[in-house]
């Protein structure tokens, strides 16, 4: 496993508030490994102390036999990093700040102006960033992350906020890189994201993974037991979702059946955000 | 690691030019060429007047001599030369009396003094009394300030190493501090913590850059106002290790807080305690209280004027710059310690 982790936990108070609580997943090389879940979830946090940016204070976790609590600074030649915000040098331009962060690996880097073409920013190659608005921020930030051509790559929101079409050049990109074997761990709260881009997905609420597996198998165990019900309640027709796995769902929906009182019956496949409602009880918004 | 060290430098000068550090630091140094060349008179000696009572037992001619045109200065009694006295905070006293045909002569100070002025004033007095032929007397102005220094060098150019030091250590603190809280408000440093670069390089940089700056302003200040004198080599390497210093101090009391404004009073506190009691000194060489010896500007502030104003003295050139190696050393160390701290504790 080239990401591995157990029993992770993580309070910025430094007392039993946790921000991630008993976290545990493993990340198998090649693979794309997403952490869906709401804001404030933790998933920044975790990335955090992968990346060694917060201290390891509870649990184990390694990347590539490399305990993170202890990680040599060279291991950072093979990883990349994107944040969610916008860390740039804001007084040098986009291609200046592209040309300091690749002075600062030991191995070969990738070209900057290449980078900048990759997502459209030749043209502000030579703007200072303070200038960039905050798509074209974020669009350095991830190139940045692949100057050094990562072999483990953390990508903390890497389209939020982005345009379609951008959005799209960013999944190709990550897709492409996954192809050439990397292997990446990317955080989001966007479903759609999480489902094109995932082998496998970590449902993650207050700090806890509440589900970890393939998107695929999350619908085939979810998806097609969840039965969309058309029914009239004292004259008023309503629509509403069962699970097929919650009990107390099949029981209401047996009870609307009993009394007859249903119109159409549908079996759905759910999306992924009613999987995750349906798993943590709340949305992903 | 030499590539590395070179981006961050280029990247650290680039950020601090863009973010008008370099114009700053010209302007200021322009401003105090001005200040020295045009406002600080060229003589600013203190004249330390003295007050003169001449008891009735007096008959000694050489006695009466002495203060024979001193006109307004001779009082009636001690009291009113006291009082005078208590008037006028640089003045001392003279009582001139006679007991049993010789000579008893009385000196009030106003009790700061140091001891240099008082056996001056007694010097001359003895000179006066023993020395001078009859008639060809005239008593010399005892200056507060007797100039060590074999050549006379005019007040506002001796004001130059003050400000050479002054410069860097003030600027440098608090410059140095804002270029990290830039980096940390940005969210830069998170970046290059993700990277291979450590921690002691990413510092040095920052050092390094201010270093420069420091090595700038010495030169505009110097040549602006002495001209391209002295031993120019030895100055710019007592202005160098003064500057790294400066820099780690103000980086160490930077590492306690979140972001310059925080950051900023005791940054600026600090630099005044340090420097307040150096400047005193220079100005009022009375002022020498045993802490001062402890403080590292002012032996670096003699060094620096031995560079300017060389009289031969390499031993405290070589000595100063010695002891600052040490202290470079030693603060940037733990300068690197504070900031592995502070940035593990995020
Ligand atoms: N620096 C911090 N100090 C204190 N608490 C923090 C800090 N950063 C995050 N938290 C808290 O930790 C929890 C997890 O935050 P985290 O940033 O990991 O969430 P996230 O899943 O990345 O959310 P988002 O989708 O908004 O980025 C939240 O309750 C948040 O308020
Ligand atoms: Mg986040």
């Amino acid at each position: 496993m080239i990401i591995d982790v157990k029993g992770l936990y993580h309070s910025y108070t430094n007392d039993d508030n946790y921000a991630v609580k008993d976290v545990n997943f493993s990340v198998k090389k090649g693979e794309i490994f997403g952490f869906l879940g709401p804001s404030g979830a933790g998933k920044s946090t975790t990335q955090k102390i992968l990346t060694g940016l917060l201290p390891l204070q509870k649990g184990k976790a390694s990347i590539d036999g490399n305990n993170v609590k202890k990680s040599p600074n060279r291991l950072f030649n093979t990883i990349g990093v994107s944040f969610e915000r916008a860390n740039v040098y804001k007084k040098l331009t986009g291609i200046e700040n592209l040309e300091f962060y690749s002075k600062m690996f030991n191995v070969k880097t990738l070209n900057p102006l290449k980078l900048l073409r990759m997502v459209g920013l030749e043209n502000a190659a030579n703007k200072r960033a303070e200038g960039y608005s905050k798509g074209m921020l974020q669009r350095l930030v991830f190139v940045r992350s692949m100057i050094n051509d990562p072999k483990i790559w953390f990508l903390d929101e890497p389209t939020s906020g982005l345009d379609p079409t951008t959005a799209s050049k960013i999944k190709e990109i990550i897709k492409d890189k996954q192809r050439k074997g990397t292997t990446i761990f990317l955080t989001t709260h966007n479903m759609h994201i999480a489902e094109e881009l995932c082998d496998n997905i970590a449902l993650i609420n207050e700090g806890e993974i509440n589900l970890i597996d393939s998107p695929r198998n999350l619908k085939l165990k979810y998806g097609e037991k969840l039965i969309k019900a058309e029914y009239k309640i004292n004259g008023e027709l309503r629509k509403e979702r069962f699970s097929m796995i919650n009990k107390e769902e099949i029981d209401k929906l047996n009870e609307i059946i009993k009394k007859g009182k249903v119109e159409t019956l549908h079996s759905q496949e759910a999306t992924l955000e009613e999987i995750f409602i349906k798993v943590t009880g709340r949305g992903l918004k | 690691m030499p590539n590395r060290l070179s981006g961050l430098l280029i990247k650290d000068i680039k950020t601090s030019i863009r973010g008008y550090f370099l114009l700053i630091v010209i302007i200021v140094a322009l401003l105090l060429v001005g200040l020295i060349n045009f406002v600080i008179p060229e003589d600013a000696s203190v004249e330390a007047p003295i007050f003169y009572h001449l008891t009735e037992n007096v008959s000694n001619k050489q006695l009466k001599l002495i203060i024979k045109d001193k006109g307004k200065d001779i009082l009636k009694s001690k009291e009113e030369v006291i009082k005078k006295m208590k008037d006028n905070p640089t003045s001392l006293g003279v009582i001139l009396d006679e007991v049993n045909n010789k000579p008893k002569i009385e000196i009030i100070t106003q009790g700061y003094e140091n001891q240099k002025i008082i056996n001056t004033l007694k010097l001359a007095i003895k000179e006066e009394l023993y020395f001078n032929p009859e008639g060809m007397n005239n008593i010399k102005i005892i200056k507060l300030k007797p100039s060590s220094n074999k050549e006379k060098i005019p007040f506002n150019d001796k004001i130059v190493p003050l400000m050479v030091l002054l410069e860097p250590v003030l600027m440098g603190f608090v410059m140095i501090a804002a270029l990290m809280f830039i980096e940390k408000d940005q969210g830069t440093i998170e970046a290059y913590r993700v990277s291979p670069g450590n921690l002691s390089e990413y510092i040095l940089s920052k050092v390094i850059v201010m270093m420069l700056y420091g090595l700038l302003s010495t030169l505009i200040i110097t040549i602006g106002t002495v001209g391209y004198s002295g031993n120019i080599v030895m100055l710019l390497i007592l202005v160098s290790l003064g500057s790294i210093l400066a820099s780690n101090v103000g980086l160490i009391i930077a590492s306690f807080f979140d972001n310059i404004s925080q950051a900023l009073i005791p940054i600026v506190l600090t630099s005044i305690v340090i420097t307040t009691p150096v400047m005193l000194a220079f100005f009022v060489p009375s002022f020498s209280p045993i802490y001062l010896e402890i403080l590292p500007p002012y032996p670096l502030m003699f060094a620096i004027k031995e560079a300017i104003f060389p009289t031969g003295n390499t031993g405290l050139l070589l000595n100063t710059i010695g002891l600052f190696i040490v202290f470079s050393l030693v603060s940037y160390i733990i300068t690197v310690l504070a900031y592995k701290r502070n940035l593990i504790k995020e």
